[in-house]
């Protein structure tokens, strides 16, 4: 491993290889076939089982194939380095290297610029000729060692060049999906991939040079939306894609909740910025294709989960009551009229429509684009509306099965791709009159 | 008598007309400039207020946010209080520049005391300008997050914000136009403490029972979200 870390810093001398333990193994005239990449900062709790179950997945099901596990990491100061060299022992084959921060951030504030790591793996990867190479989410509990296969075995066999997750996630986690990013990108790009924010994905040797000669390193986008954006940029690009089926995912007990608000102008941002620098593909788009899943189905977790209707209903009401002028710089009259009907309901009938609310995501993304205000605080502005929205959604799905509330979802969807035409036509003459 | 009545008529006459004589070139420029100056700014005012419209200003300065300026403008335009201000600014330099051509000591004894105003005005429409722009955004960001984190008083801070901003540009620009003095520092001190005070009052007892109530639900929410919904 050595001699990895050795070959890897004369081949890529702007990469800062952190020394690694000495390793029996020496790479430097093989050609790595599977790379897999892990970053962090600040993750010394959640690395050492990334890292375990990326080599225990590799000697389980690669064991004759050249393989190398990178742990790519953003300058943690928990110990998270230290941790990740431990749990892969003595002799083992991981790689550790730093990747650079975007400006004005720091690993106290957690993990950001994820943009660099990734493209810190994709380098390692090319310039080992690797033939597949994974990006595994370090934070997550769930990870297997059956996803290192899973990930991997369509693009070694079936040569596919992005295999994007699917997971079994309950009907109310992940609803920033659910009732955004999923039915919009499937709206705008034409596959249906059910979790395009990704995390944990496979890249085919073919789909990650063409990542590294795009002009989006060092940029906003790289930074903070890099997950979207390896997903759209295959689409766009024309590889080809399909969905492994991994299971259960659950978020880390120990891991911090974060402000809805911070997360819509996160999750958003990269969305409406990438809808900028792709208008030439996503305007041309028509319905949507299926994207073939690979794997075993399980069932979707259906124990019951307790969250507060009210107080999301409470939430959407003041915020119609107090930014009414914010929404009436994007929203048309008549969306407006919708909206004071909707908070005048009881909250049994409290019900958001799908059009509604695909039409109400739509003026958002070309007030993002004409900035009618500051981007960051129109994004913030939608939380209320957000919260209405899962608010309506968990009270039409309360009582279904998760398999019930995919169909509920496959509405929206067909809600967002009906709303497609508004949309372009916004875009293209977004000072014309709109009732 | 004749000749000695038509003398004395003809020499002041005669003094007047050489007077005249002296000063008409000079009048005759003064008037020739200030009708330039008319027609310059004339041109000006109009070829602005052509290209502004064309190239959608108003519209641009609504999508700023700049909600002020479009208040204060004429027919709630901005292009056509930026055309106005371009004319009579025209207009103004138009006659300076004749009045130098009828008494430059004059003329250049009113140049230095009207700069020296400009000066003072045009750094304090930049303080208030300024101050107008932070307390919109600072406003409106406040209201946001207010809102966000379901204070139900969200309004009211944010237009608090928005007032302490407003007065305390307001007061730097009259301190730089040397107005009032004394008297705008301590009204501002007066104002500005008071708003403070009544804001902490409001929060401390006031509206005690509302604030915990508040805390409460926010710690609630905090609760629920770390155990139950998961967004992203």
């Amino acid at each position: 491993m050595e001699a990895t870390a050795k070959r890897l810093h004369k081949l890529m001398p702007e990469l800062n290889a952190i020394p690694v333990a000495k390793s029996p193994e020496d790479h430097a005239s093989e050609t790595v076939e599977i790379v897999i990449g892990i970053p962090t900062c600040n993750n010394a709790g959640t690395v050492s089982h990334a890292v375990q179950t990326a080599q225990a997945g590799l000697r389980k099901y690669y064991p004759s194939r050249c393989s190398v596990v990178v742990h790519c990491d953003g300058g943690s100061q928990d110990g998270t380095v230290e941790a990740a060299r431990e749990a892969a022992g003595e002799g083992s084959q991981l790689i550790q290297v730093n990747y650079s921060l975007p400006p004005l951030s720091s690993p106290a504030h957690g993990f950001s610029g994820p943009g660099n790591a990734y493209r810190s793996i994709f380098q390692i990867a090319q310039k080992m000729k690797a033939k597949a190479c994974i990006v595994l989410e370090s934070t997550s509990p769930s990870i297997r060692p059956e996803w290192v296969d899973l990930l991997i075995r369509p693009v070694l066999e079936q040569d596919f060049d992005l295999v994007a997750p699917y997971y079994a996630r309950h009907k109310y986690a992940a609803t920033v999906t659910n009732g955004i990013v999923y039915p919009m990108v499937r709206a705008l790009y034409g596959k249906s991939i059910r979790y395009p924010l990704g995390g944990d994905c496979a890249f085919s040797g073919r789909l990650t040079d063409h990542y590294l000669k795009q002009p989006v390193w060092n940029t906003e986008l790289a930074w903070s939306g890099i997950e979207l954006w390896v997903t759209t940029q295959a689409i766009c690009g024309g590889f080809r894609v399909c969905q492994a089926f991994l299971g259960a995912k659950l978020p880390h007990p120990t891991e911090p909740s974060r402000d809805v608000s911070a997360i819509l102008a996160e999750v958003l941002g990269s969305l409406f910025t990438q809808m900028e620098t792709t208008v030439g593909f996503w305007q041309r788009a028509r319905a949507s294709q299926p994207v073939p899943i690979v794997g075993p189905l399980s069932d979707m977790p259906s124990e019951p989960v307790a969250v507060n209707v009210k107080r999301m209903i409470d939430a959407y009401r003041l915020g119609h009551q107090t930014l009414q002028d914010i929404w009436g710089l994007v929203l048309p009259p008549a969306s407006l009229l919708e909206l004071k009907k909707l908070a005048n309901r009881s909250e049994e009938q409290f019900r958001f429509a799908g059009e509604l609310w695909a039409r109400i995501l739509y003026d958002f993304a070309l007030g993002y684009r004409t900035r009618v205000i500051g981007r960051d605080h129109l994004l913030r502005a939608l939380t209320p509306l957000y919260l209405g929205w899962v608010a309506s959604y968990i009270l039409e799905t309360e009582n279904v099965a998760p398999a019930e509330a995919e169909s509920w979802l496959e509405k929206l969807c067909l809600a967002y791709e009906k709303q497609k035409p508004y949309l372009i036509s916004r875009w293209r003459w977004p000072d014309r009159f709109n009732p | 008598m004749w000749e000695q009545a038509r003398g004395i008529l003809e020499d002041p006459l005669a003094r007047i007309l050489a007077s005249l004589t002296n000063y008409l070139p000079a009048i005759l420029a003064f008037v020739l400039v200030l009708l330039l100056a008319l027609a310059s700014a004339g041109v000006v005012r109009a070829l602005l207020r052509r290209s502004l419209l064309r190239l959608g200003f108003d519209q641009f300065v609504a999508r700023w946010g700049l909600v002020e300026l479009t208040e204060w403008s004429p027919a709630r335009s901005p292009t056509l209080l930026i055309a106005a201000t371009a004319y009579w600014t025209i207009l103004l330099l138009g006659l300076l520049t004749s009045l130098s051509a009828l008494s430059p000591t004059l003329a250049t004894q009113l140049t230095m005391g009207l700069l020296s105003v400009l000066q003072h005005i045009f750094l304090s429409l930049v303080v208030l300008l300024a101050g107008i722009v932070i307390a919109r955004f600072l406003a409106r960001g406040v209201l946001i997050t207010a809102v966000n984190m379901q204070i139900q008083s969200a309004r009211l801070l944010s237009l608090g914000v928005k007032w302490l901003v407003l007065v305390f540009s307001g007061a730097m620009a009259l301190e730089h136009l040397s107005i009032g003095g004394g008297i705008v520092r301590l009204a501002f001190g007066i104002l500005f403490g008071g708003i403070v005070l009544a804001m902490a009052l409001a929060v401390g007892l006031g509206s005690k029972e509302m604030v915990s109530r508040s805390w409460e639900k926010q710690a609630g929410r905090t609760e629920e979200q770390e155990e139950q919904l998961h967004h992203r």
